[in-house]
């Protein structure tokens, strides 16, 4: 029969030789990956400063790989730019800061990128970005004093600065009452609201809040101090509807009324629901997490130059009051944070905070090396239960 | 000869594809997880042989067991649901078998992420079910909490896993021939004993199929645990995902991989040996 000459003929011997076949072939192609990748480029020196590579030209050479948060850019500021030079913007999305980097790290081609300060001063020693001539960008003047010469980027040879922020709670006040400013809210209302309540999903963020609701310092390395933080947040996170960045979408749907959340993002939440009245947003007396993030274009940006026309474009003043409206945060433009002062911060009290308070406020340095593994061990603790 | 030559050929895009696609990122996955990390996280290779101690770490075990108990429950809800569906329509679906097995696929043209937010819309605290229960009464805002709770992964999964079970199971009744049946009644057997001595063993083919084909991909599914699940629903899948995106390391993330592999493929190969033997028996 057919099927019996179908059956023999792929027999054990021809099995096994192509088995064999592949495993050779697997291990040839394995051991070229480990030999081939086995010699990266050198990581500077932690001291010294890292030679600076070819600096960009601001002109248009290709298509903009935009790798940001989600909704924390104008797309309509970012579909002008496009219709202006004719390019088309792709915008991948992160949801955190260890996402951006894991995918930095693998080696995808982006142009341009959104670290936090902390972030940025470790991609900064590793040598992954490219330079920024600030001679290129006609609106450089829009970026504040400070910002020529920032903690986290001498010279600010690397980055341009992007969006201060707070960390804080945001909660809906015709569900929930008793709030008291402080960290210590989430513990007060998780024995009533803890179907509705979430945390971000961000080691930093929730380790961080839970040192220093006990008085520890933000980023301490203790051992035992961290223990007790994680041992605080399992009292609640058992019970927590979930870990989730995106402390927008389930606010305006409904299904928090609690979120740990980002400034901006509360004003997102406000301009989306249909009670905005309801919608209330505190930071904590034990301590707010504050800062800025940058903007910087990686090492392998296939299209650096589009990446510096699209810096200057977002500097542009009308750019960054447009964006501002957009977004909820302080933009660091001169322009950008009058718009914010004179409509957001006017609106809603509860959203106002100065540069000032953001350039020497609590920093969130993110760890490394052995302080990055006790962290991560940290932080598994409290996912994995 | 040459007819033997030519299935040889055909054979080899797939081969391709698979070496492609499978093996050489797999090769990638075996050095990344003898490999170590820099300061920011970059992965540099080597031959760290002891990263495989990780995998010891009771930190998972309760993660594996959870990720394994969902499995098993997917399944066995999709054979509970998917064998009568499959019964149905090959026995009784006359005319519009066809278009019932086409129905039954058609949620697939849809993407996988779409399917699973569909049921955030019909879930949801303010969702279509949660507004009925409130319309007919039931107290509570809202009355009952579907998302973010093992109930709705595991619907998540069976929802998404079912066409898997019923496909298997209607080619084997198919195959079957119902002259089986007419036989079993003739000899005095009342339905439920000639479904138990005659259909079920006759299609257990297309069961075991059905099973390995739902269970495999559920043990190691994320995405629904991600979206629909909460705190208490990390699978597997989430851990090794959380091993190269969030605060994790992508060598244990490799090893994690491959341990997985390791235990899904003596399940497997146990699936192969069962499946060879009956095969030359039941045609």
């Amino acid at each position: 029969m057919a099927t019996d000459r179908w059956n023999s003929e792929i027999n054990r011997r021809d099995f096994l030789r192509a088995g064999a076949a592949l495993g050779i072939g697997g291990s040839a192609l394995w051991l070229a990956a480990a030999c081939g990748a086995s010699s990266p480029t050198p990581v500077a020196n932690a001291n010294a400063s890292p030679t600076p590579l070819h600096y960009p030209t601001a002109k248009i050479d290709g298509d903009l790989n935009l790798f940001n948060w989600s909704q924390y850019m104008d797309p309509g500021v970012i579909d002008r730019f496009a219709k202006h030079y004719g390019i088309k913007v792709n915008t991948p999305y992160f949801d955190n800061m260890e996402d951006m980097l894991t995918k930095l790290n693998a080696g995808v081609s982006y142009d341009l990128t959104f670290p936090t300060m902390d972030y940025a001063l470790n991609l900064i020693k590793a040598g992954a970005l490219l330079p920024i001539d600030h001679t290129q960008l006609a609106n450089w003047s829009q970026v504040p004093q400070y910002f020529n010469n920032p903690w986290y980027d001498p010279m600010a040879t690397y980055s341009v600065p992007y969006a201060i922020w707070t960390t804080g709670i945001m909660w809906r006040s015709n569900q929930v009452q008793g709030m008291t400013a402080s960290w210590n809210d989430f513990w007060l209302q998780a024995p009533t609201y803890h179907d509705k309540m979430f945390l971000l999903n961000d080691y930093q963020e929730v380790l961080g809040m839970s040192l220093l609701r006990k008085g520890f310092d933000i980023n301490s390395g203790v051992q035992s101090q961290l223990d007790t933080a994680v041992n605080e947040v399992l009292k609640i996170s058992t019970g927590l509807r979930g870990f989730e960045t995106d402390d927008i979408t389930n606010m305006v749907n409904g299904t928090a009324w609690i979120h740990h959340a980002w400034s901006g993002d509360a004003y997102q939440v406000i301009s989306q629901v249909n009670d905005p009245q309801n919608i209330q947003y505190e930071t904590c007396k034990e301590g707010v997490p504050t800062g800025n993030d940058t903007m910087v274009i990686p090492k392998n940006a296939q299209h650096p130059g589009t990446a510096l026309k699209f810096i200057d474009w977002m500097l542009d003043p009308a750019n960054a009051t447009s964006n501002v409206a957009y977004f909820g945060y302080p933009q660091v433009t001169t322009a950008g944070i009058t718009a914010y002062q004179n409509t957001i911060a006017k609106q809603y009290p509860f959203l106002n905070m100065t540069l000032d308070a953001a350039i020497n406020g609590l920093r969130e340095i993110v760890p490394t090396g052995d302080k990055r593994y006790l962290w991560i061990q940290e932080w598994r603790k409290i996912i994995y239960s | 000869m040459s007819a033997n030559r030519l299935w040889r050929l055909l054979l080899a895009p797939g081969a391709v594809w698979l070496l492609v696609l499978f093996v050489a990122p797999f090769g990638i996955v075996v050095a990344v997880s003898l490999g170590t990390q820099d300061f920011i996280g970059r992965v540099h290779f080597g031959w760290n042989f002891e990263n495989y101690q990780s995998i010891l770490d009771p930190l998972y075990y309760p993660i594996l067991l959870r990720s394994a108990i969902y499995a098993v429950e997917t399944t066995g809800l999709c054979l509970l649901i998917g064998y009568p569906v499959a019964y149905t329509i090959s026995r009784f679906g006359g005319r519009y078998r066809n278009l019932l097995v086409i129905l039954i696929i058609l949620p697939w043209f849809a993407d996988y992420l779409v399917r699973i937010y569909a049921w955030f819309v019909i879930l949801g605290d303010d969702g279509v079910v949660n507004g009925l229960l409130h319309f007919v009464g039931l107290p509570g805002n809202p009355p009952v909490i579907f998302l973010n709770r093992p109930f709705a992964v595991v619907g998540g999964l069976v929802y998404d896993y079912l066409p898997f079970m019923i496909l298997p199971i209607y080619a084997a009744l198919d195959r079957m021939n119902p002259a089986l049946i007419e036989a079993g009644k003739d000899l005095y057997g009342s339905p439920a004993q000639t479904f138990l001595h005659v259909t079920w063993p006759a299609t257990i083919q297309g069961v075991i199929a059905g099973a390995v084909l739902v269970g495999l991909p559920s043990v190691g599914d994320f995405a629904t645990a991600q979206i629909l699940g909460g705190t208490q629903t990390f699978m597997i899948g989430n851990l090794i995902q959380d091993q190269f995106t969030g605060a994790g390391d992508w060598p244990s993330g490799a090893v994690l991989t491959i341990g997985l592999m390791a235990l899904l493929s003596v399940m497997m190969i146990f699936y192969l040996r069962s499946t060879s033997r009956p095969a030359d028996l039941m045609s």
